[in-house]
């Protein structure tokens, strides 16, 4: 089981890649509409980077569900 | 058959997930993303794009790519030396993650890509509506990017006639498309075939019966392919489908969440296989196969294990990996790519394989340059494409060693170089996988092409030395260990004592007992010498014994080393730990012998070249240890010389 901050560093990383944007910092209830440039083609790559990264699997149901990077941090911590 | 496997560089390619990870690409290096930024500040900032995509990168690292590109274009920088394509794209599904990936791969095949694209589901309203944009762009090429979710395939069929109905009607439109593109556009289209979903309802009788959604995609997959005419192109989806396995191409979950036609993991792929195609509509596909011969040719070195020691026969599973590269090299040559060798061997010894070995495949007919010899490969590979009149572009090289490819990378960065998986095995596969020689058709002149240039093996002069050698060994962080012989060596000390021909200045043979008897022997001096670099552990590369015959001299007894380290100043470490250790215990003189054999040509010269004076007779040399020792050129560990204890 991973840390949660462990898992924030990670998430920082995938997210900042994604938007080429170094200065990123999620926080718990950091949604999309926070961040410029997180669109649903973002939010689709981050969800199968997020599925590589902690070998795991999100399922559409699971992905709609998470309503900010907290719950995802948490599902993370949960079951990777 | 030890040494050469002993590499313990476990960087190779990995065999599992050649495909999904492009394993014959270099991986990317640490700095990717830096490079990426600083793009607009290199000054030919194409050939660093270049650079930057002949590496296995993934989605991502490819869209970063194709960012470059666009600052580069906004900025109005030339690209030179990439060629300008401009690539519609009409697909099913979401092809956003697709395009950049398109845009960054096609770099590694030499072309600056543009890509127009539609909104999403308007594929066929822009196709036929000839005031579209992708109609009106002025696309070199329009890529068809449907599948089978895109097509009337749903089977009601109950007989042939039934089924072929509804394979030509969904060809029909995929033809309508296309006419009308051709119509409107005047450009040329990549057709898809199609790759069938993993689900069956029948089992195996899918595939037989006209019901069978198999059944109907192969029928489909046939009725496109006989309708293109030679102006059209094929991208073999169905292939790459099948050769990475469908149920992993085809993920359902990532189809619902944000309608990918495949697996995202396959983008780089994907894209790979469409950049080969564009270049090959540009002429960049490579034209020649330039192959190491020991190790990557056949399993051993020709030159120690002689020509009944290399493994190349049919029934032993070493030897069949070999024959595999054989095989496929010969498939090559025979759709006209031309051949080349570039070893480190001793040119007769190297050519006799290919004369007198009954296993062997390949002739010396089927090459056209033959260039073995000791000088390094770069300035060999350069006289092969200066004497074929073929850019270092169109140049593919095959080593097993790393170190040989870090160097022709480093040195001729326009060659490409596959990664090898550390099994054999796997060559043929892996070279085949890096689709370098792509070729949109095929004629009886590209058959008779290799014909062209003489195939009689010939032997090339070296021109100039090209590059920087030495500031690539330096890269390497190369660390030398020497240590005394012992317990623990003493089972290679024997190995290498026994079976190196090439680099052996006496060929001496000793029994593990005597090797044994050496450790504790107050009147011998041995060394026993380690290599590793930042490819990995080369394990013990050389040995000496010198022998204390008169007060203040030693004899030097035996000097072997490994032809794998030749040209990285070894010899010279090794000459340099002899002398500092003579010094310690008070030894004067130095006496090296050469005594030839008929494999060893190769170290004639060997003591001349370290600074030896000639005495009299018996191919004797002489070195005063008051003179200075060679240059220190890199790292040294040393292990304590017990001696006489």
């Amino acid at each position: 089981m991973q840390s949660a901050d462990a898992v924030y560093d990670q998430l920082n990383a995938i997210l900042r890649d994604l938007l080429d944007d170094d200065a990123l910092v999620l926080a718990p209830d950091t949604t999309a509409k926070d961040v410029d440039g997180w669109d649903s083609m973002t939010n689709v790559q981050l969800m199968l980077s997020v599925e590589k990264t902690f070998g795991l699997h999100l399922s559409a149901a699971r992905i709609a569900a998470f309503r900010n990077v907290g719950d995802l941090v948490a599902y993370i911590v949960e079951n990777a | 058959m030890s040494d050469r496997w002993r590499v313990a560089h476990t960087e190779g390619a990995s065999v599992a997930t050649l495909f999904e990870n492009l394993s014959w690409l270099p991986r990317a290096p640490a700095d990717f993303k830096e490079r990426c930024r600083a793009i607009e500040a290199h000054e030919c900032p194409g050939r660093e794009l270049r650079a930057l995509a002949t590496h296995a990168l993934d989605a991502p690292q490819l869209g970063r790519l194709a960012a470059a590109l666009t600052r580069l274009k906004a900025a109005g920088r030339s690209l030179a030396p990439l060629t300008p394509f401009k690539l519609g794209v009409l697909g099913y599904g979401t092809l956003d993650l697709i395009v950049p990936a398109l845009i960054g791969t096609a770099l590694r095949h030499g072309i600056a890509l543009e890509c127009v694209t539609t909104p999403y589901g308007l594929f066929a309203q822009y196709a036929y509506d000839p005031t579209s944009l992708i109609n009106q762009a002025g696309c070199d090429a329009v890529l068809l990017a449907l599948d089978v979710r895109a097509l009337p395939l749903h089977s009601t069929a109950t007989n042939v006639q039934e089924a072929q109905n509804i394979a030509t009607k969904a060809a029909d439109f995929v033809d309508s498309l296309r006419t009308s593109l051709r119509a409107h556009a005047g450009t040329t289209c990549i057709v898809q075939t199609l790759a069938a979903l993993p689900e069956t309802l029948f089992g195996s009788a899918d595939r037989r019966i006209p019901a069978g959604a198999r059944y109907l995609v192969d029928a489909c997959n046939r009725e496109l392919l006989a309708r293109l005419d030679n102006t059209d192109v094929v991208l073999d989806v169905a292939g790459l489908a099948e050769t990475v396995g469908l149920a992993r191409w085809h993920s359902p979950a990532q189809w619902n969440l944000a309608k990918l036609p495949f697996a995202d993991v396959y983008v780089p792929l994907y894209a790979d296989h469409v950049g080969r195609l564009l270049g090959a509509m540009r002429g960049k596909a490579r034209r020649c196969l330039v192959l190491d011969l020991d190790n990557t040719l056949w399993g051993g070195v020709i030159g120690d294990d002689g020509i009944e020691g290399i493994a190349i026969a049919e029934g032993d599973p070493v030897g069949e990996a070999f024959r595999s590269v054989q095989r496929l090299t010969l498939a090559l040559h025979e759709r006209g790519v031309i051949l080349a060798v570039s070893s480190k061997n001793d040119d007769a010894v190297a050519r006799r394989a290919f004369r007198d070995h009954p296993e062997m495949l390949l002739r010396e007919h089927h090459l056209t340059v033959f260039q073995a010899n000791w000088n390094d490969k770069a300035t060999n590979i350069k006289a092969i494409s200066e004497e074929l009149s073929l850019g270092l572009d169109a140049l593919v090289f095959v080593d097993d060693n790393p170190v040989e490819r870090g160097l022709v990378r480093r040195l001729l960065p326009d060659v490409a170089i596959p990664e090898l998986p550390t099994d054999p095995a796997y060559y043929a596969r892996t070279l085949a996988a890096a689709g370098y020689f792509e070729s949109i058709a095929f004629s009886s002149e590209d058959r008779q092409r290799s014909a062209f240039y003489t195939t009689n093996a010939q032997r090339v002069a070296l021109k100039k030395r090209v590059g920087d050698v030495q500031a690539y060994l330096d890269s390497l962080d190369m660390e030398i260990t020497f240590a005394p012989f012992d317990e623990q060596g003493r089972s290679r000390i024997v190995q290498l004592i026994n079976k190196s021909n090439q680099f052996n200045l006496t060929t001496r043979r000793y029994t593990e007992a005597q090797v044994a008897s050496l450790e504790r022997d107050p009147n011998s001096f041995t060394l026993q010498v380690r290599l590793t670099d930042t490819f990995g552990d080369n394990g013990m590369i050389s040995v000496v014994i010198c022998r204390a015959i008169d007060p203040g001299t030693w004899s030097v007894d035996t000097w072997l080393m490994s032809c794998r380290v030749l040209g990285r100043t070894v010899e010279q470490m090794v000459l340099r730990e002899v002398i500092l250790e003579a010094r310690e215990r008070g030894i004067s003189r130095l006496i090296g012998q050469y005594i030839p054999s008929d494999r060893n040509e190769l170290v004639r010269d060997h003591y001349r070249n370290l600074g030896f004076s000639p005495a009299s007779g018996e191919d004797l040399w002489l070195f005063d240890t008051a003179d200075p020792e060679p240059r220190e050129t890199m790292k040294v560990r040393r292990q304590r010389h017990i001696v006489g204890a």
